[in-house]
């Protein structure tokens, strides 16, 4: 069975319009052959295999993508010395250079995101048409920075003030740092630039640096939270399944087999105050956090903060509350069964508007992703 | 009438000339005292000087020409890049990422042409590409953890003794099993399609690159390597 059209159109797409382009240009000769061999193959390959990452590996191993994009500029740039070859004055050179720019000028017309890139072209293309001389206008492009902005710089910085907002709209403490420290970068580049636009390949380099500075920091994160989310989930399930609700719960009903229910809420009764006690350990010797340590830890805090803790504020004390009787061969006391029973009877256990975004930052989510995606996610606008 | 016109042509070609002079220039100063773009700056300058040292115009094109210095504009800006790229690498210790680089710095001075150059350094990118991932594979290590702490825990946990057979060897040797079902049938297939003889090597684990990212002590590091062998049949 083939690669699912979806799929393979979406990642042969562009070469297949790259190639559709040059052949609209009258493009011939043993390269754009070759061109042809290479797109056939990545075809042939779509119809073969029905993997889709094996079909993304075979195109990288077998040097499609880069043999078709090699040929593909040999080709584009030899057409274009030869369009250029044609000009034989300044005057044509710079007539040559608008009509291409004003070509591309049609595409970002009615891409509201690609507003920036869109002003920088009709700025060039103007400066084109003003009157002055080819050299001229070269020179001032360069002094203006107008080829700088060309490759991008307007456009990322409105990207990594996005990438802030959604981080910020969700609350996630070291995508938040990281975003900030790109962006602080970005504008001091930019402030540095004679043309107010950061170089553009530096910025690649501060963003690997900062990429690589805070990978292990996530990473570390991430486990923490991971973490304590198990210590409580231990104490909690070990609490609910001495409670009547028990045997009706997910947690341990087996469908139509009440002796296997028991069973599975006796497991529990019995393992985790000892699964507790090594997860425990296992924490401590992670991170060198204990039990009291979780509270006032940055990453509780944060997740707390951000509506990520499931459990209702009396829930939560209550598990605080039973922590300590969590013991191997030990049973919880009664009144915390009963209390445990009275707030799941109650439904009380989980916190009002946890896992939900604020009325503000709904609408700032929705700003940033727009309305319709935002209605496709949470249904609502 | 004539020698009013070849006057005004050449003052036309002079101020031409000078408008050109003027473009080389603010090119050449965009990377003056700019250590990062040292061989872009020494570049343009060749190509001021040449522009400068041309009585007329016409002559230009063919010393660009004749002197390649087309060419080695673009091989400057790409060995100033290079250099920068694997300056940074080294400095963080991303030893695979910086192959990249390094293999361009060694190839850029032969190059024959700028479309040679653009070629030789997208093949260039996209081998050392399928090496970083291959080099990735390694992270299936620290993903693994969590089946390991719950292996760990199963096993040494303080439980009754009629809970002893069912979780610590049969909750234990089913994760196990099927640890390895999965290792043997997605992981070794997946990762053989980027390299076709991969085995996942135990010494990359302590190269920086990789130790950086999994945050635990080192003799939990050890443990778990010998975890994971078990875990996964290696």
């Amino acid at each position: 069975m083939p690669i699912e059209k979806q799929f393979a159109d979406s990642m042969l797409g562009t070469f297949r319009n790259l190639f559709q382009e040059l052949a609209d240009k009258n493009a011939e000769g043993e390269s754009f052959d070759k061109l042809k061999t290479k797109l056939d193959r990545m075809e042939q390959l779509a119809v073969e295999m029905d993997d889709l990452s094996a079909f993304s590996a075979k195109l990288t191993t077998e040097g499609l993508f880069v043999d078709f994009s090699n040929l593909y500029g040999e080709i584009a740039g030899a057409l274009a010395a030869k369009q250029y070859a044609k000009a034989t004055t300044d005057e044509e050179l710079l007539e040559q250079t608008l009509a291409a720019y004003e070509s591309s000028l049609k595409n970002y017309e009615n891409e509201p995101k690609q507003k920036p890139l869109y002003d920088i072209l009709k700025h060039i293309i103007d400066l084109g048409r003003s009157g002055i001389s080819y050299p001229v206008f070269l020179r001032v492009c360069e002094e203006k920075g107008l080829y700088k902005m060309m490759e991008g710089g307007a456009v990322s910085r409105g990207g990594l003030v996005e990438e802030l907002t959604f981080n910020q709209i969700f609350n996630m403490a070291v995508p938040i740092q990281k975003t900030t420290e790109l962006l602080k970068v970005y504008d001091t580049l930019s402030d540095q630039s004679p043309f107010k636009t950061p170089d553009l390949f530096l910025f690649g380099l501060e963003r690997t640096r900062i990429d690589w500075h805070y990978h292990p920091v996530q990473n570390r994160w991430d486990a923490i939270v991971r973490g304590w989310e198990r210590l409580f989930e231990l104490v909690f399930d070990w609490l609910d399944s001495f409670a009547d609700f028990a045997p009706a719960d997910f947690r341990w009903a087996a469908l139509g087999d009440m002796q296997r229910t028991m069973r599975n809420i006796k497991r529990t009764n019995d393992c985790n105050p000892g699964f507790l006690k090594e997860r425990e350990r296992i924490f401590f010797e992670y991170f060198q956090l204990k039990w009291d340590d979780i509270f006032t830890h940055e990453t509780f805090l944060n997740e707390m903060k951000s509506g990520r803790i499931w459990y209702s504020d009396e829930l939560f004390a209550l598990i605080q509350e039973t922590y300590p009787h969590c013991k191997p061969f030990s049973k919880p006391p009664k009144e915390l069964i009963q209390h445990a029973e009275d707030i799941h009877h109650h439904q009380r256990f989980k916190r009002p508007n946890s896992f939900e975004l604020t009325p503000a930052d709904q609408k700032r989510l929705s700003d940033l992703i727009g309305e319709e995606k935002f209605k496709q996610i949470y249904g609502k606008a | 009438m004539c020698r009013f016109v070849f006057i005004y042509e050449k003052q036309t070609m002079e101020q031409r000339h000078q408008e050109y002079l003027d473009y080389y220039r603010v090119r050449m100063r965009k990377y003056e005292n700019n250590s990062l773009y040292a061989h872009s700056f020494e570049s343009e300058k060749k190509l001021f000087d040449a522009l400068s040292q041309c009585e007329r115009l016409e002559d230009f094109r063919a010393k660009v020409e004749g002197e390649n210095l087309a060419l080695n504009n673009a091989v400057a800006l790409v060995k100033d890049q290079a250099l920068a790229r694997l300056e940074l690498y080294q400095s963080i210790k991303e030893f695979v990422r910086a192959r990249a680089p390094r293999q361009i710095l060694d190839m850029v001075d032969g190059v024959g042409s700028v479309g040679e150059l653009t070629t030789k350094v997208n093949e260039t990118e996209v081998k050392v590409g399928i090496e970083i991932s291959v080099d990735q594979l390694t992270w299936y290590f620290y993903s693994d953890f969590i089946a390991m702490e719950n292996i760990e825990v199963w096993q040494t946990a303080e439980i009754p003794a009629e809970w002893q057979h069912e979780i610590r060897h049969e909750w234990v040797d089913e994760t196990i099993a099927e640890g390895r079902k999965l290792w043997q049938n997605t992981v070794l297939p997946e990762s053989r399609k980027w390299s076709p003889d991969w085995q996942f090597d135990f010494g990359l684990i302590a190269e920086d690159r990789h130790r950086r990212l999994i945050p635990v002590p080192e003799d939990v590091v050890q443990r778990r390597i010998q975890q994971f062998k078990t875990y996964r049949g290696i």
